[in-house]
């Protein structure tokens, strides 16, 4: 069999040659063995060849001339870099925004586990010695109302003025204030001697949403119903009220004329002991809204307890 | 030649010695960097966008790919600059990055085809040069780039740093992260290819130039 000329297989030699070649050329070979492939070279037509296509292509590689980098490399890296570090910037202050609400959602979540463990703990084992009190509210928008007479004797003390030829603000019961209020919240006080029991009678595992921004809610005269808790704490006799009010119109209000009981969605409820006058109370409540959104409902009871507290839990 | 020899020990020593003392200053500006100083950072830029910009283009072949890349090459050091390794060389790491850099520009965009040398490039500017002298070294760089462009990416990236940027195959080695017996037989692999390609692309061209009988 025949070969050509390219594909005759390279003789032992001339194949070793032909791996050095570019060290070679390159000068990177020792002198023993660079004397070696320059005898071979002198006796070798083919490896001479090999040789010449390696220094002419090496030598074009060699003296390819050097790039300037385009001048607007340096600013356009300087404007990436600026608006990078603009970005990263405006990422970690995101996080840390993120981080902070992160840490106040954890312990507001914490604090009502805690509040609402200590009530779960004081409704199981309800007190023999409980004086019951409920402070329930009604009310349409706008929220700040003077507080109203009632034809009970007890009240719940003057008003700073806000109540103008009335007098000191009583609480009133429904069937007498709807007519002379604006649909504001009312709140009235209600003795409930049974409480204790209704409490007992709460089914277990309900953890209500414990909040006591409400109990600052503050009606035109600017009373709250915690001030009013403060009464109920000092043994004061309340009146009677109905669990549901009336939603007050009268003229001028902003509100429209609405049937006697707007549906009202609890929107809110709470459950914990605190302490008022040197006594202990366990006030639980509902807060309502009606469709609009408004507040339409403020019901407080207040059972003042002179049992021991329970342990704190951890 | 004994003299032409140690003519070449000379050299290579000397260039040992530049090489060891601008690594060194090249560790300093990055503490200096590390430390807060903000204009390190910049005088690392202008020290070395030059040859990160030969590299790149040298394996890329696109003059617009090249600047980008090398805009890019320098947003990642700087990004990653905390994370150097306290005694490595930032030199052969910035060309690591650059490497790796323009070795995935070319991957990524395979699919497309296009010319290296249809645009008009900028070279050092050699003093004493000749209009027509500038014109046989631009088509000589041309024919380069075009043979270069013909071979292999890992071809390019070897011959890029070898030929480029004058790196010693150790510092290839450790740019590339292989050993130096690795690094000679990349080396020897692309310069057989290279010169395979640029035979025949000659010959190519001396066929077309020739008269016709």
């Amino acid at each position: 069999m025949q070969f050509s000329e390219r594909q005759k297989p390279l003789p032992r030699l001339c194949a070793e040659t032909e791996c050095v070649l570019p060290a070679y050329v390159e000068g990177e070979l020792s002198p023993a063995l660079a004397e070696r492939v320059r005898v071979h070279l002198e006796g070798c037509r083919r490896c001479r060849e090999s040789e010449g296509g390696y220094r002419a292509a090496l030598a074009a590689l060699c003296s390819a001339p050097r790039l300037q980098a385009p001048d607007d490399v340096r600013a356009g890296f300087h404007a990436l870099l600026r608006e990078r570090i603009a970005r990263e910037a405006a990422r970690a202050a995101a996080l840390r925004w993120a981080g902070a609400a992160a840490c106040l959602l954890i312990v507001g979540v914490a604090g009502a586990r805690i509040v609402s463990k200590g009530s779960d703990a004081a409704r199981t084992e309800p007190s023999p010695a409980v004086r019951g009190s409920t402070l329930s509210s009604s009310s349409a928008a706008p929220p700040r109302q003077p507080l109203s007479s009632h034809a009970a004797p007890a009240t719940l003390g003057a008003p700073s003025g806000a109540a103008g030829s009335h007098g000191p603000a009583p609480l009133v019961a429904p069937a007498s204030r709807s007519s002379e209020t604006g649909g504001s919240p009312v709140v009235t006080a209600q003795a409930t001697p049974g409480a204790d029991r209704a409490s007992a009678a709460r089914p277990r595992g309900r953890r209500p949403v414990t909040s006591v921004a409400f109990l600052d809610v503050r009606d035109a005269s600017g009373r709250s119903a915690r001030e009013l808790l403060q009464r109920v704490a000092r043994h004061e006799r309340l009146p009677a009220a109905s669990d549901r009010w009336p939603v007050p119109t009268g003229p001028g209000s902003a509100a429209a004329p609405s049937p006697d009981r707007r549906p009202v969605v609890v929107a809110e409820t709470m459950d914990e002991r605190v302490r008022l006058g040197g006594e202990t109370l366990r006030v639980t409540g509902e807060r309502g809204v009606d469709a609009t959104g408004r507040l339409a409902l403020l019901r407080v009871r207040a059972e003042v307890d002179s049992s021991p507290d329970p342990p704190e839990t951890p | 030649m004994p003299q032409s020899a140690s003519a070449v020990e000379w050299e290579a020593r000397m260039s040992e010695r530049r090489s060891a003392a601008s690594s060194d200053r090249d560790e300093a500006l990055v503490e200096r960097h590390l430390a807060g100083d903000p204009s390190a950072f910049d005088q690392l830029f202008r020290r070395h966008q030059d040859y990160v910009y030969n590299i790149v283009y040298g394996v890329v072949g696109k003059p617009e790919d090249a600047r980008d890349i090398t805009q890019d090459v320098f947003l990642q050091a700087h990004r990653a600059l905390p994370r150097f390794r306290r005694g490595a060389r930032f030199m052969t790491w910035l060309y690591r990055i650059a490497v790796n850099r323009a070795v995935d520009h070319v991957r990524s965009a395979s699919r497309r085809r296009w010319l290296p040398f249809d645009v008009v490039m900028r070279s050092m500017p050699d003093p004493g040069e000749g209009p027509a002298q500038a014109a046989e070294r631009e088509a000589d760089h041309a024919l380069v780039q075009r043979v270069l462009m013909e071979l292999p990416v890992q071809h390019r990236e070897v011959l890029a740093l070898r030929y480029y940027r004058d790196l010693t195959v150790e510092e290839i080695a450790e740019v590339m992260g292989c050993s130096i017996d690795a690094a000679k037989l990349r080396l020897h692999r692309a310069r057989a290819r290279f010169r395979e390609k640029f035979v025949a692309i000659q010959r190519e061209t001396e066929a077309a130039s020739a008269p016709v009988r």
